[in-house]
């Protein structure tokens, strides 16, 4: 991402004490929720981005608890870069909830968060736990690039679905590979899997 | 890898119109580009993961020129079915002097990147819905076979042939190659091919 729009998140980082946030608590009905339309499809990408921070946390424990065998300094060395990357796009999706003046969210108010993370803490293998996350990666890929093409208006949402989205992308190809060692790309990205704004409990 | 931009003026056709006609240029580069790294006698007699690679993203290449194709089409356009002419020749040569299979992942892997940038550009510019979502949905698989490979250079890199696909493989790897297929938090547009960089002329 270049250019004013992230130069304009970078600053709206920068007040990320300002204001309110939403946690995981909230109401499921979208009519008493803060965000609409267009917002509403940004808060739900906070959300996963969220989602996908406690998760590799997660991840990141199971594979220091030594439950899981011995050390494996490939997998953590991409779960703690995933976690920072999925650090910067919730910064950079509530920049753009904080520029539209609305509450940013903080929490992981999705639908499906507790089954989510019952199954990394229920894994008892690597590629159990890895299983996990190489999904929440393509469902947010598939979120992201879903959101390109519904978004009403042109503008830093959309730039920032577009930037993100392959990021995740490459999240799941990578995480897929490196265990697997066969590829399980596809022709398309696809959006079958994305989640709905219907998912967001904000 | 490097290239002359378009020296002639803008075409005047509508913004999908071009961008669709540039996309399937560079996914005409790439089908052509892997074609040619398929029959190199190191890929030939190599490793079977960079074989492997190579057959699928080619596939892959092949289907989103058709697609960009169809919808250039549908936008009433011309069809474009020759390579990008601003990296063209600058690949051939490069291909043709190709001797070891770390220097041609490193190519293939720029190739991807340029046209995971475009598209992710273009995805943003793009004027229609359904032309805006074609690009979404193809970005992405760019820049995961952009992953593959970097990965797979990092393996190269680290004398290794391939990744192995086992939990007890993957524990002897360096956390370097864990890294590799993820370098970037936004992926980067700064690359993009300009408009009208395949536009039928």
């Amino acid at each position: 991402m270049s250019g004013p729009h992230r130069r304009a998140f970078t600053l709206g980082v920068a007040g990320a004490g300002i204001g309110l946030a939403l946690g995981a608590c909230g109401s499921s009905d979208p009519a008493s929720s803060p965000y609409s339309g267009d917002l509403r499809t940004v808060a739900l990408a906070v959300a996963l981005e969220n989602q996908a921070v406690s998760a590799y946390r997660a991840v990141d424990a199971a594979l220091r608890g030594g439950k899981l065998g011995p050390a494996i300094p490939a997998l953590s060395a991409f779960v703690q870069a995933a976690t920072a990357h999925h650090v910067a796009h919730a910064a950079t999706w509530n920049a753009i909830l904080r520029s539209a003046r609305k509450p940013v969210v903080t929490g992981t108010p999705l639908s499906g968060n507790a089954q989510l993370m019952n199954s990394i803490q229920a894994a008892s293998d690597v590629n159990e736990l890895m299983a996990a996350v190489h999904g929440m990666e393509t469902q947010a890929a598939q979120t992201h690039t879903a959101a390109v093409g519904n978004l009403s208006e042109s503008g830093p949402a959309v730039t920032a679905a577009a930037t993100i989205a392959p990021v995740e992308a490459m999240h799941a190809a990578a995480l897929g590979y490196l265990l697997s060692g066969k590829s399980a790309v596809v022709g398309f990205i696809g959006t079958g899997g994305a989640l709905s704004t219907t998912a967001l409990t904000a | 890898m490097t290239g002359s931009s378009p020296s002639t003026a803008a075409s005047e056709a509508p913004l999908d119109v071009q961008v669709l006609q540039t996309a399937a240029s560079l996914e005409n580069l790439a089908v052509a580009s892997y074609k040619t790294a398929a029959g190199l006698p190191f890929v030939l007699h190599g490793g079977g993961e960079l074989r492997a690679l190579i057959a699928r993203n080619r596939a892959h290449h092949t289907a989103h020129a058709q697609a960009f194709n169809l919808s250039v089409r549908k936008a009433g356009g011309a069809q474009q079915h020759a390579p990008d002419a601003r990296y063209a020749g600058s690949v051939g040569r490069i291909l043709a002097a190709m001797r070891d299979p770390t220097s041609l992942v490193g190519l293939l892997t720029e190739l991807e990147d340029i046209i995971a940038q475009t598209c992710t550009r273009y995805a943003i510019l793009a004027a229609g819905g359904s032309v805006r979502v074609l690009f979404a949905n193809v970005a992405p698989v760019e820049a995961q076979h952009g992953a593959e490979l970097l990965i797979l250079r990092a393996l190269l890199d680290d004398g290794r042939s391939g990744i192995g696909g086992t939990v007890a493989d993957a524990r002897v790897l360096p956390a370097a190659v864990g890294t590799a297929g993820i370098p970037q938090a936004v992926y980067p547009t700064a690359d993009a091919s300009a408009i009208n960089e395949g536009a039928v002329r």
